[in-house]
Parts: structure tokens; sequence; C-alpha cells
């Protein structure tokens, strides 16, 4: 099936947005650089500031575009298998579960930060939160079950991590813990981008796999059923997809939240109804986002830069009010 | 032939039938709610017996003693339900091809052709679902579960959400169907005019039991 060529259009437009934020970010700092010698100071050695450009903002902006993408994508892929716009891993607490998972190995000295024990552990606290989810939601979930179950899912993540606070070995771990689950860029080496890289393209190859089915959920699981898509086979896909994503994502950057929810949604209305079609432009919708958001922690002029989680949230919590009070009739229906 | 013997609890409602059918058209009469799309999902596979046997023409896809469940895709059963469940974003050509796609099947130009004449539905190829009439819809949908060369179709109240005149307009194409393509039916409805005018062994469910089961005669005129 080909695309529409505006839509085509459009999606070319955001991949050379991603691209142009990118520049920028490798650009934006306490030192700000022009372009030309950005670029000088990519391929050539240029001194300090190759050091500033190579070791500080290329791994921060890599792990901004792969984050991004990464959550933009997973939004976008449990929209699709459950139908269901709203749903998204950090309402139910995906990130908040990988973080537990990751947060416990690093306070009890399990493993050190670049250790691959906190991608796997992260992995695995996620695919404990969507796989449940998942399983509670079932078959013919309705809104208000799929909501309720990722609410209880998110309070039991989040009473894990006040756990492992309440027992850190001691405050400044408790402290290093807190504003690590803030969620940040910052500081982050090309180590880390090594870390959670193959898990977060993993995960993107799992779920783009998984377009196809997607497009005939769309009339239904029976009607998919009945055209041949093995809906049990992508359901297993998508939870493990996702858990791989989002568990490797939030083990080198901290808990990010609701990118998920507003990638997908900002770009739907272009592509129409086929929730095949918004996977790509979605996860460049959510690149997009966390590189503009992790470029404007950087120009705010505070002692202490503020954590990108921090904005995510406070872009994303009324935005979803917003969804709400939208799909408000949608919702009171199905409590009926 | 198909047959079934199954138990099946959903919740508060229980469903116990037997059905032996060897006709081209079997039909399931019965109010709302007496347990007939439990049943038809059943035969796709979308519900699993809690005990019991479904086979078709000797396959066997259900058989809980040997603990055998085919899963519904891979059952190439075609399914046409009370809405035609198209996909909006592709032409009535693309829809029509899906079915075949999905299932791995070559493409066959003359099955193609026959199928848009049989249906009627040639000179829609090229446009788009939404703007095609309720009874143009559903012919796709028929269109597209028979190109997947499905070995039984089940209809689920296929006219169900069309007025009388487009009713009118689609039953003899559904005729045309039984006569031509030689796929065995299973034809749910609670509309007694359609089921005399089609099928030709009808099973009578009644809060989930089967009540009775015979010829055209047993429907209430």
């Amino acid at each position: 099936m080909t695309a529409s060529a505006p839509s085509r259009l459009l999606t070319l437009m955001l991949a050379a947005l991603v691209v142009a934020l990118m520049a920028a970010s490798l650009m934006t700092g306490p030192a700000q650089f022009p372009f030309g010698s950005v670029w000088k100071a990519l391929v050539s050695d240029q001194g300090v500031e190759t050091i500033i450009v190579r070791d500080i903002r290329l791994p921060r902006t890599l792990l901004a575009m792969s984050i991004g993408a990464t959550f933009g994508l997973a939004g976008a892929s449990l929209q699709g298998l459950l139908r269901n716009p709203l749903a998204e891993p950090s309402l139910f607490g995906a990130p908040q579960a990988a973080a537990a998972a990751a947060s416990a190995i690093m306070a009890f000295g399990f493993a050190n930060a670049l250790s691959i024990a906190v991608p796997l552990g992260g992995i695995a606290g996620a695919l404990l939160s969507v796989g449940a989810l998942v399983a509670i939601a079932g078959r013919r979930a309705s809104l208000t079950v799929t909501l309720l179950a990722g609410l209880a899912l998110a309070s039991l993540a989040g009473a894990a991590i006040a756990l492992i606070l309440n027992l850190a070995p001691n405050p400044f771990i408790a402290l290093e813990i807190a504003f690590w689950l803030l969620g940040s860029l910052q500081d982050r080496s090309m180590a880390h981008v090594w870390l959670a890289a193959p898990f977060m393209i993993a995960s993107w190859l799992i779920l783009a796999l998984n377009a196809g089915a997607f497009r005939a959920l769309a009339l239904g699981e029976d009607a998919a059923a009945s055209l041949g898509v093995n809906v049990e086979r992508t359901r297993i896909l998508v939870v493990i997809g996702v858990a791989l994503g989002v568990g490797a994502a939030v083990s080198v950057a901290g808990a990010i939240s609701f990118v998920g929810l507003v990638a997908p949604h900002l770009v739907r209305r272009f592509y129409g109804s086929d929730p095949a079609r918004t996977m790509l432009p979605a996860a460049l919708a959510g690149a997009a986002l966390l590189i503009a958001a992790d470029i404007a922690v950087r120009l705010v002029p505070v002692a202490v830069e503020i954590k990108i989680g921090v904005v995510t949230a406070l872009i994303g919590v009324p935005f979803f009010l917003a969804m709400i009070f939208r799909e408000r009739r949608v919702l009171e229906d199905s409590t009926t | 032939m198909l047959r079934m013997d199954v138990i099946k609890r959903l919740g508060s409602f229980s469903i116990e039938a037997s059905i032996i059918s060897e006709d081209r058209v079997t039909g399931l009469f019965g109010m709302s709610g007496a347990g007939k799309t439990s049943l038809v999902n059943m035969i796709a596979g979308l519900l699993q017996p809690d005990r019991g046997i479904i086979s078709i023409d000797g396959d066997t896809l259900d058989d809980t003693t040997a603990s055998i469940h085919v899963p519904s895709h891979r059952r190439r059963i075609g399914y046409v339900f009370q809405d035609a469940r198209l996909f909006p974003q592709m032409s009535v050509r693309q829809n029509l091809d899906y079915g075949r796609r999905m299932n791995r099947l070559e493409p066959n130009a003359d099955e193609q052709t026959r199928v848009a004449d049989l249906l009627d539905i040639g000179q829609l190829l090229d446009r788009r679902p939404g703007h095609l009439s309720g009874g143009e819809r559903q012919r796709i949908a028929l269109g597209r579960a028979l190109l997947a060369k499905p070995r039984m179709l089940l209809l689920d109240e296929p006219l169900g959400s069309l007025d009388v005149e487009r009713k009118a307009e689609i039953l003899p194409y559904l005729i045309r169907l039984r006569d031509e393509t030689g796929v065995p039916m299973v034809y749910v409805s609670h509309n007694a005019d359609e089921l005399r005018q089609l099928a030709g062994h009808i099973v009578l469910i009644k809060r989930g039991r089967v009540i009775a089961s015979g010829g055209t005669e047993l429907l209430p005129s």
C-alpha cells in the first residue's frame, strides 16, 4: 500500500526537523558554537571544541533522538494493539517499573551504572509491567479496564521505588537515585549509547514488523484473526518490543514519561486511520520532541539543570488531560 | 460436513450444543442473546470450548480430550460480520486482495474476476469503501472472505444493519454464492425469511441449547 503524496512529504519534513534539531542540540550549551565549527569539531580534532561536541553533546543528542523515537514507536504500537488512543507506556508505569528494577540494581551495589545488568534489569521491570497490563486488558478490554489496571500497575511501581529509596544503604545513594528517576540526559557518554542502543534498535525492528498486524487489528480482533493474523503472537511481540525499548531507554536516562502519548497523537490526524502508517511519523515526532526538550533544559538559566523527565511530564500531563476532556464522551460510554 | 458437540461456560450463561449438518448452508436461528454468535466464534476459533469437538469435513479443529485447538488464523475460515469492516484507507481492489495476501496465497487473476463478477463489484474496484452503500460494502466483505479460499464461510447477521430494500438487493448474491462457489456456509440470523431462502439445514437455538434441528419447516412463519 502506498502512502499518499502529502503524508509522505510530511514524513520527510519530520525527518528533516529531527536532523535540524540534532544539529541545534550539538550547538547548544554553556558555550554556543556556530554550525560550521560543530561540523569541524565532529569530523576532525579541534581540541576543546571536539571534546565538548563529541564527548558531551553527541551522546545526549543521540540518546534524546533514540529514546524519543523508542517512546513514540512504543506508544503508537500499544495504541495499535489495544485500539485505544490513550494507551501509553508511562500511563501504566512501565518506565517507573523499569526504573525501580534498574535503581534496585544500582542502589544495592549489584552492579555499577554502566553494567549490562542495569538495562537487563530495566527490561525485566518493563516486561512485567507491560505484560501484566496486556494480560489484564485481555481481548476485548474496555478503556476503563485498561486505564484502571494501568493506574494500579503504576502505583505498584511507585511503591517499589519508594521501598528502594527507603532501604537505600545511605542517603547519598537515595538522593542520587531520586535525581536519576526524574530523567536526565546530562553527563551521558557514548558508553551509555552503546549500552542502550542495541536493545532500542531491536525494539524498533520488532514493533515495525507488527505494523501490518496493527492495520488488521483496527478492524477488530475477531476480524483480524479471521483474515489470518496471529493475534496472540502479535500481542506477545508487542509486549517484548515495548519492554526492550522502554527498559533500555529508562536504564540510561531515568524515567521519561508521556512522549509515547503526545508524539503519536500529534501526527495521527495527518495520516488517517491506519495505525501502521502512524508508526514512522510517531517515532520521528517522539525524537523531535525529546531533542527539543533536551535543548530547552539547557537554555533555562538556572544553577541546577532542569531534568528532562520533569519537562516531558509538565508538557504531557496537561496534554493528557486535554485528551481526556475531548474523549470524555467515549470514556463515559465505556463505563456503562 | 460440520460437526460440533461443545460445552462452554460464559459467566452465568452456558452453551451446550450438538450440531451435525451436511447441508451447504446451515442456518442458526434464535433470538439475540441465544448464543448464536458464541457458537460461530467457536467454529472460527475465537472462543475455545471448555469441552467437546469441532470438525469440518473430517478435519478436527477442536478436540478437548486430545488437546487440539487449531488457532483461528490457521483455520482458513472466512468470517463476515454485520458491519463490513473494510479498510477505509485502501481501495476496493486492495481490500479484496487483503485476505489472500495475509494467507500467503498466490495471486490469481481468474479467481479475482470470477468473484468480482459473482458479486457484481467489478465496477467498484478503484473506489474507496467510504463512498459506497452498505450493500456494496457487504458484497466486498464477502468477496474478501472468498478470495482467501476458505473451507467454510461464517456469516453473522450479514444483513443485520441493512434496510429492507438493501436486504432484498443482497439476498440474490448470497443465493448465487451458495449455488456457484460450493463453499459451505453457516448463516446466523434472527430473520426467518432470510433463512428460508438460503439455508437447507436449520438449527434452532434458545438460551445456549439446541432445541430443534431439521428443515426450513421448523422456522416460524
